[in-house]
């Protein structure tokens, strides 16, 4: 929730934990360094946990007795009387803490003496609200330095920008009507309907989450910094490893390097199974980190599934390279497991989408009772097949620069006039497509 | 920079020749549901088009009526001719105070009428006026007014299809059009009205709900009182009658009253003539002919006693 009280929060947090960097170089012993970092740690976790989870820790998690214990003796847990506000961006900012702290204890980096600098890369404001999650060692540095404009990245930026914008208000926000349609009548809905709502629901929230990415990274080149990337065509991945090594690259490599490596080394004598148990409770927290409901777990737990049948096959490890045929299409093998990642990775998506477990139990079973798959009944099925042949094109230039940080990207190989072509036809398809009503980034509420 | 600031200049010229000439190619070639946000409706619901174009040819009337679909579908001129009234009606679909003020501009000078009846809907003032602007620039030549109009309701679909009808004025592409005078249900009546083929509301119920008023609305209300005083019109503010359950579902209906108020002679019909919320309506807020009938008979008695006395601007 945006409100100017939770600035304090954000300010005093800044402050701790600028001083908590400087105090884990300038103590005499590593033991006081690490005791520094954990403090660190416990104090950016325990944030994210008040505000975030608390709440559902306490209506579903912790004894119902032992609540009631609590309040009879005064201090007052139950969920009608918290009304815990989540601030704005607290999973983003939260991360950066931490990771600067543990930063500063590898000695990757050197704390910072500039306090305006960490203070800016905390809040950011292009990322402050969904992220890319910079890491301080790549992005501090970048705050210190002497900038001058650098015209090709500013120009690169706004075609990042557009590009962005474009899936975002074209896009997502156009598939928002039609998922928001089926899931607000899930009853009601064919089964048709639903299969069709849930596939253009994970287009909805990669371009809405990819959309917000772009434009952000997109500012950021304009202003002079290179912000994380955080997608890589994650829908052309041919495996699961392979989709969470494109899909919000930001939180998984946070994730990967500070909960899955540390525990892939504490697991390490026990083989695959250890990596299965260090995959499982990193996917754990890869769902929790969304948000405190039971869904949000079961997607993460769902995904760690996944991972099992390619850590046992041996093919977890290795890094596949799409093989393209003359004609730049796919393979139909690879086509195949494209399609195959897709569906799985849509089934996931419909535990996330969904209000509760029951509620997508509900969704998963009308999907799978086969009645009406060849009706749709959306509102203004015009409509919903203008938005359909837009995605086609935007699935289309996806593939045709998929070797790019974007896909937008690989045009600079065009002349200038072939160039401010498309951007002004991108913002005419902006300016006739756009949706009017007001559609929040999904990835806000996280 | 300085080539950054050139480029972004010189972007931003081309885009506003460019985008233009696409939204009216795009507009003369795909089908509507290829523009979602360019919605050109010559012609449309409310005989808008047909309206306007008597509203040019009319030189003086006694009265003229401005305000929403409650106005042309409340005020049949043809009951108010009979009772010696010679009347014309503005009125238009969803009609909010941001277009009042564009007509009001164009045709109060032509129309020159000797008093106004203003109907005042409590929904045009919570409306953000994007149908109606689209409505009223499909419908008449466009001009500074509703440019001005397209850039206080700020709503990409109003700009697409400000763009598209200026193009369709320039190339004169509406000349030959002709609206029939039956469409549907709706038959044009000469001085605006538009009457309804008879039918009954069938009731329902409503949730517990509050007017909350749009400011840009209000202040173009304001606007308008003042353009009608400029001219030293006398004028009256009428609410007119909407379903019972309808009316009594808002919780804040004095509040509405109150504002009203103090822009001049307000009255509020709602509860003071004897209506069926079924058999006098053909929708919640709709009044059918027979309901027209027992509204225009009650106006008509008001009228004759408010416009009589003296002094009128007593405001």
């Amino acid at each position: 929730m945006a409100d100017y009280k939770m600035l304090l929060l954000l300010i005093i947090a800044t402050v701790i934990f600028y001083f908590i960097g400087k105090a884990i170089v300038t103590t005499k012993n590593e033991k006081n360094s690490s005791l520094w970092t954990n403090a660190g740690i416990i104090l950016g976790l325990g944030l994210l946990f008040y505000f975030k989870y608390f709440s559902f820790f306490v209506s579903s998690i912790m004894p119902s007795s032992f609540v009631g214990l609590l309040n009879d003796v005064g201090f007052k847990v139950s969920t009608a009387e918290l009304h815990i506000i989540v601030p704005l961006g607290i999973s983003f900012f939260t991360f950066k803490l931490i990771s600067y702290v543990i930063e500063v204890h590898r000695r990757k980096m050197e704390p910072t003496d500039n306090f305006i600098a960490f203070a800016t890369y905390i809040a950011f404001f292009p990322t402050i609200m969904s992220g890319p999650i910079d890491r301080p060692n790549v992005f501090i540095p970048q705050l210190i330095k002497k900038r001058s404009f650098d015209y090709d990245l500013a120009v690169d930026g706004c075609r990042q920008f557009i590009w962005g914008l474009f899936q975002k208000t074209v896009i997502a926000d156009n598939l928002a009507i039609y998922t928001s349609q089926a899931w607000s009548n899930i009853q009601g809905s064919s089964g048709g309907t639903l299969f069709l709502a849930a596939l253009l629901y994970s287009f909805q929230i990669y371009t809405d989450f990819s959309g917000y990415s772009d434009m952000a990274i997109g500012i950021g080149k304009v202003l002079g910094f290179r912000i994380a990337v955080n997608f890589k065509y994650p829908f052309f991945a041919t495996n699961i490893a392979e989709f969470w090594r494109r899909w919000h690259i930001s939180l998984t490599s946070w994730l990967t390097d500070y909960v899955f490596m540390p525990l892939n080394i504490k697991f390490r004598n026990w083989g695959k199974a250890g990596i299965i148990l260090a995959i499982l409770i990193n996917m754990f927290f890869v769902g929790l980190w969304h948000g405190a409901n039971w869904t949000y777990v079961v997607f993460g737990l769902y995904h760690g599934l996944l991972f099992i049948p390619l850590i046992w096959s041996g093919s977890f490890f290795k890094k596949k390279k799409t093989k393209i045929s003359p004609y730049g299409l796919p393979s139909i093998k690879e086509t195949l497991s494209m399609a195959g990642t897709f569906l799985l990775v849509t089934f996931g998506l419909v535990i996330f989408r969904a209000e509760n477990l029951p509620q997508a139990f509900t969704f998963i079973k009308n999907v799978c009772m086969f009645s009406g798959w060849a009706e749709f009944n959306f509102d203004g099925m015009g409509r919903v097949i203008a938005t359909i042949i837009l995605l086609l094109v935007f699935i289309v230039v996806e593939w045709w620069g998929k070797k790019q940080p974007y896909a937008l990207a690989k045009i600079v190989r065009f002349k200038r006039p072939i160039r401010w072509f498309v951007y002004l036809f991108l913002i005419f398809l902006i300016g006739m497509y756009m949706q009017t009503t007001q559609t929040p980034f999904i990835y806000f509420k996280f | 920079m300085k080539q950054f600031i050139k480029s972004i200049l010189l972007f931003v010229l081309i885009l506003l020749v460019f985008y233009p000439i696409l939204v009216c190619i795009w507009g003369l070639v795909m089908p509507s549901f290829l523009k979602p946000n360019l919605n050109y409706y010559l012609g449309g619901y409310g005989h808008m088009y047909s309206r306007l174009n008597e509203a040019k040819k009319i030189k003086k009337v006694d009265c003229l009526i401005i305000g929403s679909s409650l106005a042309y579908r409340g005020f049949d001129t043809r009951i108010l001719n009979d009772s010696g009234i010679s009347s014309f009606n503005l009125g238009s679909s969803s009609q909010t105070p941001l277009q009042t003020k564009v007509l009001l501009k164009k045709y109060l000078t032509r129309l020159s009428p000797n008093r106004i009846i203003y109907v005042v809907d409590p929904d045009a003032f919570t409306s953000d006026g994007v149908e109606s602007s689209l409505d009223l620039i499909s419908n008449d030549r466009n001009d500074i007014n509703t440019i001005k109009m397209a850039i206080a309701v700020h709503h990409i679909k109003v700009f697409n299809t400000l763009i598209f009808a200026c193009m369709r004025d320039a190339l004169k592409l509406n000349n030959k059009f002709a609206e029939p005078v039956c469409k549907d249900d709706d038959i044009y009546i000469n001085g605006g009205y538009v009457e309804k083929k008879i039918s009954y509301f069938k009731n329902v119920t409503y949730p517990v709900q509050r007017w909350k008023f749009n400011p840009k609305q209000l202040k173009s209300f304001s606007e308008n009182i003042s353009i009608i005083k400029s001219m030293r019109i006398p004028y009256i503010l009428v609410n007119t009658p909407v379903t019972t359950a309808l009316y009594k579902s808002y919780t804040n209906n004095n509040e509405f009253d109150s504002i009203m108020n103090a822009y001049g002679r307000y009255y509020n019909f709602n509860g003071k003539i004897k209506l069926n919320d079924s058999l006098d309506f053909y929708d919640e807020v709709h009044l059918n002919q027979e309901g027209v009938r027992k509204f225009d008979s009650s106006l008509i008695k008001l009228l004759d006693s408010v416009f009589t006395a003296v002094p009128f601007f007593n405001e």
